[in-house]
């Protein structure tokens, strides 16, 4: 688990590091090496569980809600990490 | 056993004597909304009289396709009024797997938004909750055997053969867990309110719901399809929830994720696989003051046949945390070669009592294997062979130890090998496969993984991507395997089996 450097200090990372720490969850959750950007959660066998805990770090890392159901609904990793940007900037929700 | 007394023992009329009691109570929140004993009652009894009139009545089953709501619930109680048992299942199931189970029922009319394709019975659609109903033609609810011996419901479960089994359960052995006082497992009631996040598919679905609604309590749906830490939180906080059900992989996953996300709770009830240690002594470290209950059972005992409230102590035990006694209505008898055998000693688990289902919808053949008649401590006993292996302690405390065959649970879902294996094989362009469970880190499976051969001449050979697209077109997402290999062969014990082992190790 990578709790230490997800109880980051308050203000949380900038958009442009969050692709980064997006992709070490990932990593962390599939018991993958990297992310490549142009597979999706279903290429690397997600399982909801695994879905589940990806949005509950980005939760923790980032204070905005990610329903599991998005990491599905992405058809890459790019993607993915394009909606969570999104949510985080308050255009969608 | 207990038998509890004094409850109706059909869950639509222990439902109804609460909202006599107490029509202003709160039955069902969901989000700003809502309804209370008296409006679901009446709710429920308006919708009945519509669904007897499209044939809804007993020895029907009514599929009820809606997501968790207060819609669904009501829904639920008008098909038990009718006299009919209920099917919930998942609208996300792929199409095919849908239609055939639906076709399996010849149901007279299925709940829903939208017919699902490829069957052909009437639909019929709740109305929005806020349109008022026509006040006239209420029926009671057609009368059914005070003993609780009619179905209920069906729940649907990973068989061997390729197909789901259709376990069909009756009233009573819903009833059965929720005794009125003392007498039950956990503390249910007025004053008590419960999450509902499971699956309506599920039996659990069952002890979130009609826990409370059968003894006066509110059961909380969780909105979305998954729970997750910070909206458990919300509804603590928000609704006052006081009762969580969670299987051991989400219990450790939020126990991992957000360890203090249960604060507020009153009890927490886990299990439907092995409790992992480690988690059971982080939580029990941050939350003494919460009763953490681990529940074992399968779904042909509905819900639970024993539980356990777990303690520090429990984690050092050598076997794992125990699953505990009976429930209310339940025997355990752990049994071998038709005996039951000494405390200490493993053998086969055993399940009696009001629990029981009735048996496999359309299997006669499963039906006799898992449900057979012995003659126990000289009584005509009903039993149901769980395949599970385990002992009693000598406080007659029981301990679970394993399978007797190669069924795994998977985040709580019961999976089937051979199921997976069944469709796989009907694929063309494979030769041979084996489904392999995978061990997650945590004492419980995290998933299956798939190894085949290609079928000689089938140019060019199957992909193992592409053969895990067809597979996710033909299986619910949990029984699609995580990972697909290609191999040039399989490995095979000398007995001839697949060798899992070796396949698990690489």
């Amino acid at each position: 688990m990578s709790d230490r450097q997800l109880s980051a200090p308050a203000p949380g990372p900038t958009p442009s590091g969050l692709p980064a720490e997006i992709s070490a969850i990932w990593a962390d959750v599939l018991e993958v090496d990297s992310v490549a950007g142009d597979l999706s959660f279903y290429d690397f066998g997600g399982t909801s569980l695994q879905a589940m805990r990806i949005c509950a770090r980005i939760e923790r890392l980032t204070g905005r809600e990610v329903a599991p159901e998005l990491l599905f609904d992405a058809d890459t990793f790019e993607d993915f990490v394009a909606d969570v940007l999104r949510a985080d900037d308050g255009t969608e929700r | 056993m207990t038998r509890p007394s004094g409850t109706p023992r059909l869950i639509h009329e222990a439902f109804a004597r609460q909202a006599a009691r107490r029509p202003a109570a709160t039955a069902v929140v969901c989000g700003e909304r809502t309804l209370g004993y008296g409006e679901l009652d009446a709710l429920a009894a308006g919708w009945a009289d519509a669904l007897a009139a499209l044939g809804a009545g007993p020895g029907t089953v009514v599929p009820v396709l809606l997501p968790r709501s207060p819609e669904l619930v009501a829904a639920l109680l008008a098909v038990l009024r009718c006299g009919a048992a209920y099917a919930a299942l998942d609208p996300k199931w792929p199409g095919r797997r849908l239609a055939d189970v639906i076709a399996s029922l010849a149901p007279p009319v299925v709940v829903g938004r939208a017919r699902p394709d490829g069957t052909d019975a009437p639909l019929w659609s709740p109305p929005p909750l806020d349109v008022p109903l026509p006040r006239s033609g209420r029926a009671a609810p057609v009368p059914a055997p005070a003993d609780g011996s009619s179905p209920a419901m069906v729940f649907f479960t990973s068989g061997t053969s390729g197909s789901p089994k259709g376990v069909l359960s009756p009233h009573r052995a819903t009833t059965r867990l929720f005794p009125e006082g003392e007498a039950g497992f956990a503390a249910f009631g007025a004053g008590h309110a419960m999450v509902q996040a499971a699956p309506a598919s599920w039996d659990a679905f069952g002890l979130e719901v009609w826990s409370m609604l059968t003894t006066g309590g509110t059961t909380v749906i969780a909105e979305g399809d998954h729970l997750m830490p910070h909206r458990l939180r919300a509804l603590i906080r928000r609704h006052h929830v006081d009762t969580v059900w969670l299987t051991a992989s989400l219990f450790n996953l939020f126990v991992d994720e957000d360890p203090g996300c249960f604060t507020g709770l009153g009890q927490v009830i886990t299990g439907g696989e092995r409790l992992s240690v480690p988690h059971v002594r982080a939580f029990l470290a941050e939350h003494r003051d919460i009763v953490l209950l681990n529940g074992y059972g399968p779904v042909e005992s509905c819900v639970f046949a024993t539980t356990h409230r777990v303690g520090a102590a429990d984690c050092a035990t050598p076997t794992g945390i125990p699953v505990g006694r009976p429930v209310p209505g339940t025997d355990v008898l752990v049994m071998d070669g038709g005996e039951r055998v000494p405390r200490g000693t493993t053998g086969e688990i055993c399940l009696a009592g009001d629990g029981l289902a009735h048996g496999y919808l359309g299997d006669r053949a499963a039906t006799a294997a898992a449900f057979v008649e012995l003659t126990v401590d000289g009584v005509r006993t009903r039993l149901y062979r769980t395949g599970d292996l385990g002992f009693e302690d000598d406080a007659g405390v029981l301990h679970y130890r394993g399978r007797k065959d190669l069924q795994v649970k998977v985040a709580g879902h019961r999976v089937e090998p051979g199921e997976i294996e069944a469709h796989v094989r009907e694929v063309p362009g494979v030769r041979d496969c084996v489904a392999v469970p995978v061990p997650g880190p945590d004492g419980s499976y995290s998933g299956v993984h798939l190894f085949y051969t290609a079928a000689p001449g089938h140019e060019p050979p199957l992909e193992p991507r592409t053969l895990r697209a067809v597979l996710s077109r033909a299986l619910p997402a949990y029984l699609v395997p995580q990972r697909v290999h290609r191999r040039d062969s399989l490995p095979y014990t000398k007995q001839g089996k697949p060798d899992r082992t070796a396949l698990a190790a690489r």
